[in-house]
């Protein structure tokens, strides 16, 4: 087995990167391109680390929202609103047990268009039905998603870049 | 277009009809959405630089042309706003693959020495500097846009009811153009925006991004502006939304003695027109939206074309749009802003750091 670990690996390639390879560059773009470098090799370390389990609780949070949105087409008779969102919420790909990290994206992709699309549709009937409250609630169902998993993104961002100088 | 030497000068020899020897070459290493060039030639013992303008080899981060960007200068050299003269435009397959232009270098620099250190005796340089963009922002608030065509490329909203709106879908459309994958955030804040929207005083040509960083000062004065790339018609409290760091909140002595409400009320004296901070705060939001498409449009380079994309693209593709969603569910009351340190830290680079 190979003991020195990917991420072991990014954080030695980044110390060689600052050490041996920044103080030999004397041309700006090579030294502005250096600092972007470096700022995505550590995020490629911080996602490795994390991205994955964020992926996956969102996936499981997506699958529920969608379907809650589902049920309130089904509720409100929108036949082809229910099938739209029916239908992507099926032909989504489901990671299984040891998906790579590519294949949870494939699945995040597809449930976050699905999600577009169907807050695109209930956009549409906010003129009637903007005062219902099971309108109210699907919306606020959605935007409680959203906030989720724009903060769970942070979990990524935030330590990767901020704090750790210029980026270009 | 492949900027060797020799490349150029058979270019400029030919395009300029004359001999003329190219002395150096080098890119600006600013700048997100293109490339820029600085060449630097002797005509016929007079020394000259030229600046050459291009996509990026994976495409302008941008949701408008290279076009609409050279259409901007030549317009605007009919005005009274400063801008570098453009000279041509080039599109010969026989001389490049890809589009470029070409303009004339205004002496100066967008840096301002001492602007950023926090020591109060730069403030007074702070406040002449701020009012000197906003006196040239009002020059191009006043431009008869109408008059000199520039609806011929940039689209126009129907009235001032309509500024707002007729920006939210803009720049929706854009989005909807480049986005990778679903982003839901971006129709509740569009929603909002619409349901939120403030008239405008006028329909104004507007810069688009602008201040620190993006106009050439030689000194206190204001030069050249410069990057028109994203110039619209509409309400121009959205340039001051756009602002990059040229009306900074200043207090001495708990006093305040400068920033936005002040730039604002100095824009109105000069130029008549009346903004308001709420006006501003709502058009933050917009431009967040509009970074967003940018980071999706430099992010589906950086998916599809690896290859050419700059890294600065990936980056683009990944925290600014990160920071920008932040910032809109912010705005929407969803969650707290991100961190005022990490947005600053994203205008910071090697040249000028914080």
């Amino acid at each position: 087995m190979i003991t020195v670990s990917a991420t072991d690996l990014l954080k030695i390639v980044d110390a060689t990167l600052a050490t041996k390879v920044e103080p030999s560059l004397s041309d700006l773009n090579g030294r502005s391109a250096l600092a972007t470098v470096r700022h995505l090799l550590n995020f490629v370390r911080v996602r490795i680390e994390r991205e994955g389990q964020v992926l996956l609780d969102d996936n499981k949070g997506l699958r529920e929202v969608l379907e809650q949105i589902a049920e309130y087409h089904h509720a409100g008779g929108d036949t082809g609103d229910w099938t739209a969102i029916t239908t992507a919420l099926a032909a989504a790909p489901i990671s299984g047990a040891g998906a790579s990290l590519d294949e949870i994206s494939v699945e995040a992709k597809a449930l976050r268009e699905a999600l577009h699309k169907g807050l695109a549709r209930l956009q549409k009937m906010r003129g009637q039905r903007g005062n219902e409250p099971a309108y109210r609630t699907i919306r606020a169902a959605i935007r409680a998603h959203i906030v989720k998993q724009i903060e769970a993104e942070g979990e990524l961002v935030a330590p990767a870049f901020f704090g750790r100088g210029p980026r270009r | 277009m492949d900027f060797r030497t020799e490349t150029i000068q058979r270019y400029l020899t030919h395009k300029l009809g004359r001999p003329v020897m190219i002395t150096s070459v080098e890119r600006f290493s600013r700048g997100t959405s293109r490339q820029t060039w600085f060449i630097d030639l002797d005509d016929n013992g007079r020394a000259d630089t030229l600046v050459f303008r291009t996509d990026l080899a994976a495409g302008s981060i941008e949701p408008t042309s290279l076009y609409q960007e050279y259409f901007m200068y030549e317009r605007l050299g009919h005005t009274d706003v400063p801008v570098a003269k453009v000279l041509f435009w080039e599109d010969d397959p026989a001389w490049t693959s890809a589009p470029f232009y070409v303009r004339s270098k205004v002496e100066g620099s967008w840096n301002i020495p001492g602007f950023l250190d926090p020591d109060p005796k730069y403030d007074d340089l702070r406040i002449t500097i701020s009012k000197e963009h906003i006196s040239k922002l009002a020059l191009v608030h006043k431009v008869d846009w109408k008059g000199l065509g520039f609806d011929r490329q940039l689209s126009v909203p129907k009235d001032e009811a309509d500024c707002a709106h007729h920006y939210i879908d803009l720049t929706m459309a854009q989005f909807e153009e480049v986005r990778g994958s679903g982003m839901p955030v971006m129709l509740e804040a569009a929603e909002w925006l619409h349901d939120n929207a403030p008239p405008a005083p006028c329909v104004s040509l507007c810069k688009g991004t602008n201040g620190f960083g993006e106009e050439v000062f030689n000194g206190t004065t204001l030069v050249a502006m410069s990057d028109w790339e994203e110039a619209s018609i509409g309400d121009p409290a959205a340039d001051f939304a756009f602002m990059q760091y040229l009306a900074p909140e200043l207090e001495r002595d708990g006093r305040k003695i400068w920033g936005m409400q002040q730039a604002i009320e100095y824009y109105r004296s000069i130029s008549g027109i009346p903004i308001t901070i709420e006006a501003v705060r709502f058009y933050g939001v917009l431009r967040a939206m509009r970074l967003i498409a940018m980071s999706e449009k430099a992010g589906t380079a950086t998916r599809e074309q690896p290859a050419i994309a700059e890294i600065r693209q990936a980056w683009t593709g990944t925290e600014v749009g990160y920071i920008c969603r932040r910032a809109l569910i912010a705005a929407l009351g969803l969650s707290d802003p991100p961190p005022a340190s990490a947005l600053a830290e994203l205008h910071e680079t090697i040249e000028a750091p914080l």
